[in-house]
């Protein structure tokens, strides 16, 4: 093996010289000389330009005297490998890594300067610039105590909890009151003063007020009860103590509120479904019909607010 | 808690906590940081004594050597594995601040970091609990060997043998890989610190000096060879002469340097030369073929590929950018981190 190799050394040697001196003759002794491997030599020979990195190592070889031989027995490499580095053949050489470490054991062998020929080989991952910057923030040399990271995680926990929470009451607030809370906010806003005054002219057709001193107070309450067949969509609504009301009807339009005293009661007709917003829901009886309404399933905290029809 | 939010905002990194210089690479980025593996801390007086940062990094082994009392520069890493736990904790967590841009969150990222492979159980639970003292939300750990192997661009998942020596700052990893598994791996506690401090021994006991650590690092880089080469170097140094106890000059050539470090260098060696017994004989001829691997900045030694050719008779290569190949490696295992599971070590 190393007798062989030898033997195309000295081809590629002498071949290299007849490239540079451009004498014919002398080539073709060379190939008569060993036909077989400078068939196969030849054409890559003259492949490796004396640019590439393969072929400015030869040149730097061929300069200091040395042979591929000389080359092998230094780096520990096959002869045919530095061959195949000089042909700039890098498909017989395993992977990028082996090719760019040969060149640059080998330049340095030859104390030539490997990092020109290392380029374009193809490096392998991109290295960027360090970012460095002055440690300008500078903290304590002491361990955070596990209490301190807890309770940071602890306060950002209860302040996402309390977004959650709100986020939450706000959407069931809406959900539940989206068709009452649009016009009553209006109209609230819109006409404070001006509600009694409505009540006075709006609503007298549609109320009967009854004196709540007056010792026959219930005696309405069987009156209208036995005109109820006749009106069966009227409210009947009883305040056994002082209490607000508001209601609207179907319409959205308010058609009875404000305070009223003990004793009252209050016929409302209109078309169904009313809403009804009791401010003391304890102290008021409502009558649908003939149907008397429990409000306690929709009292919250002694505020009724419902739906009849 | 919210770990996974914090995560959300910051980038994963891979680091090579090494003794000398802690490297971090950055999901997409690269390598983003290479600072040497100090710290500084002041220890302010009065009644609230309490220990500060001072500096870290580069800044901080300026200090080293020309420091006041109450400023001390630590290395918390020594031969390979953490000296000093809370001082590395809080040390990587400067260098992850450092490169994370945001300060909204304390980054939180997913963290691969390089042991060496022979570090115990202990020493790489302390590695993992001093990332996840740093704000990491999960950590990962990878053998040194195999992220050089992977850093130098050599084929570890194929069925071909590898072997790749690193010489960092506190160990020697020599490691043979094949099929994406280590098949031998060997730790040395032999690196470029105790290059220096062979050096410095050496000067002590010829010439009755005393140098500093980096003056010996120094010494190391400019005329430190591992072969006798055919030119002779010199160096103009500075010390503090034991006898007369005042600070003189001095030259040192190669070949005493060589003679310093031929100590430490023959264990790099031997190790290698055990690593190349216990190797499989198949794995062995394909190493003959591809050569073994330097990286780590031991492989920046002068003639350390040419020592080591000399000593096995195999051809050794050096690979690109040998500083940065564990880092590189590790972060090449980030990017890929949900394919390759096999790759990452236990503790």
């Amino acid at each position: 093996m190393s007798g062989a190799s030898t033997a195309r050394d000295s081809d590629l040697d002498r071949m290299t010289a007849d490239d540079t001196n451009s004498g014919l003759s002398d080539d073709q002794e060379a190939i008569a000389t060993d036909s077989a491997l400078a068939e196969i030599e030849t054409p890559s020979v003259a492949q490796a330009s004396p640019n590439t990195a393969g072929g400015r190592l030869r040149a730097a070889r061929e300069a200091a005297g040395m042979t591929i031989a000389d080359v092998a027995e230094v780096l520990r490499f096959s002869a045919h490998q530095i061959e195949a580095l000089e042909r700039d053949d890098h498909a017989h050489l395993a992977g990028s890594t082996l090719v760019r470490g040969m060149i640059r054991g080998y330049a340095k062998l030859l104390k030539i300067e490997s990092e020109s020929l290392l380029v374009g080989l193809g490096g392998i991952v991109p290295v960027s610039m360090p970012d460095v910057r002055a440690p300008t923030n500078i903290g304590l040399a002491e361990k955070t105590t596990t209490v301190a990271r807890v309770s940071r995680g602890v306060v950002v926990a209860l302040v996402l909890v309390a977004v959650l929470f709100a986020a939450l009451t706000g959407y069931v607030y809406l959900m539940s009151d989206v068709p009452p809370s649009t016009p009553t906010a209006s109209t609230v806003q819109s006409q404070p003063s001006v509600a009694p005054v409505a009540l006075a002219t709006n609503t007298p057709p549609q109320t009967v007020v009854t004196d709540a001193n007056s010792a026959p107070a219930p005696a309405p309450v069987p009156d209208v009860a036995t005109n109820l067949p006749a009106k069966p969509n009227a409210l009947t609504i009883d305040f056994d103590d002082l209490s607000w009301i508001e209601i609207t009807d179907a319409s959205q339009s308010i058609v009875f509120r404000g305070e009223q005293p003990k004793g009252t009661h209050q016929v409302i007709e209109g078309k169904a479904p009313f809403q009804l917003w009791i401010g003391r829901a304890s102290a008021v009886r409502v009558t649908y019909g003939d149907r008397a309404i429990d409000l306690k399933p929709y009292s919250r905290e002694n505020i009724a607010r419902l739906t009849v029809e | 808690m919210f770990g996974f939010l914090r995560s959300y905002f910051s980038n994963d990194l891979a680091i090579d906590l090494g003794t000398a210089n802690t490297l971090i690479y950055m999901r997409g980025k690269g390598v983003v940081l290479d600072e040497p593996s100090m710290v500084a801390i002041r220890t302010e007086g009065g009644p609230n004594a309490k220990k500060t940062i001072q500096a870290v990094g580069r800044e901080a082994k300026v200090m080293l050597g020309r420091n006041p009392k109450e400023i001390q520069v630590i290395r918390p890493l020594k031969d390979g594995v953490i000296a000093d736990f809370t001082v590395t904790e809080q040390m990587l967590k400067q260098f992850i601040k450092r490169v994370h841009e945001s300060r909204l969150f304390s980054p939180s990222p997913r963290i691969i970091i390089c042991v060496p492979s022979g570090s115990t159980q202990v020493e790489r639970r302390a590695i993992r609990e001093s990332a996840l003292g740093a704000g990491a939300s999960q950590v990962y750990l990878i053998e040194e060997p195999m992220a050089a192997a992977i850093g130098a661009g050599l084929p570890v998942s194929d069925a071909t043998g590898s072997m790749v020596v690193d010489i960092g700052g506190g160990t020697t990893e020599v490691g043979v890989i094949s099929l994406g598994g280590m098949v031998y791996a060997s730790s040395v506690r032999v690196g470029g610190d105790k290059f220096d401090e062979a050096i410095i021994s050496y000067i002590s006991r010829n010439y009755g000096m005393q140098i500093g650590d980096n003056t010996a690092e120094n010494i190391k880089k400019t005329i430190g060879s591992a072969f006798p080469g055919s030119e002779v170097k010199e160096m103009e140094v500075s010390g503090n002469n034991r006898a007369e106890g005042i600070p003189r000059k001095f030259t040192i050539s190669s070949n005493e340097v060589l003679e310093a470090l031929s100590e430490p260098l023959n264990q790099v060696v031997k190790a290698v030369k055990d690593a190349l017994e216990k190797t499989p004989p198949e794995l062995g001829a394909d190493i003959a073929e591809r050569g073994l691997v330097l990286t780590g900045g031991g492989a920046l030694l002068n003639d350390l590929d040419r020592l080591l050719t000399e000593e096995t008779g195999l051809p050794v290569i050096v690979a690109d950018d040998p500083l940065t190949c564990v880092a590189r490696g590790s972060g090449i295992a980030l990017e890929k981190m949900d394919k390759l599971g096999s790759i990452f070590a236990n503790e």
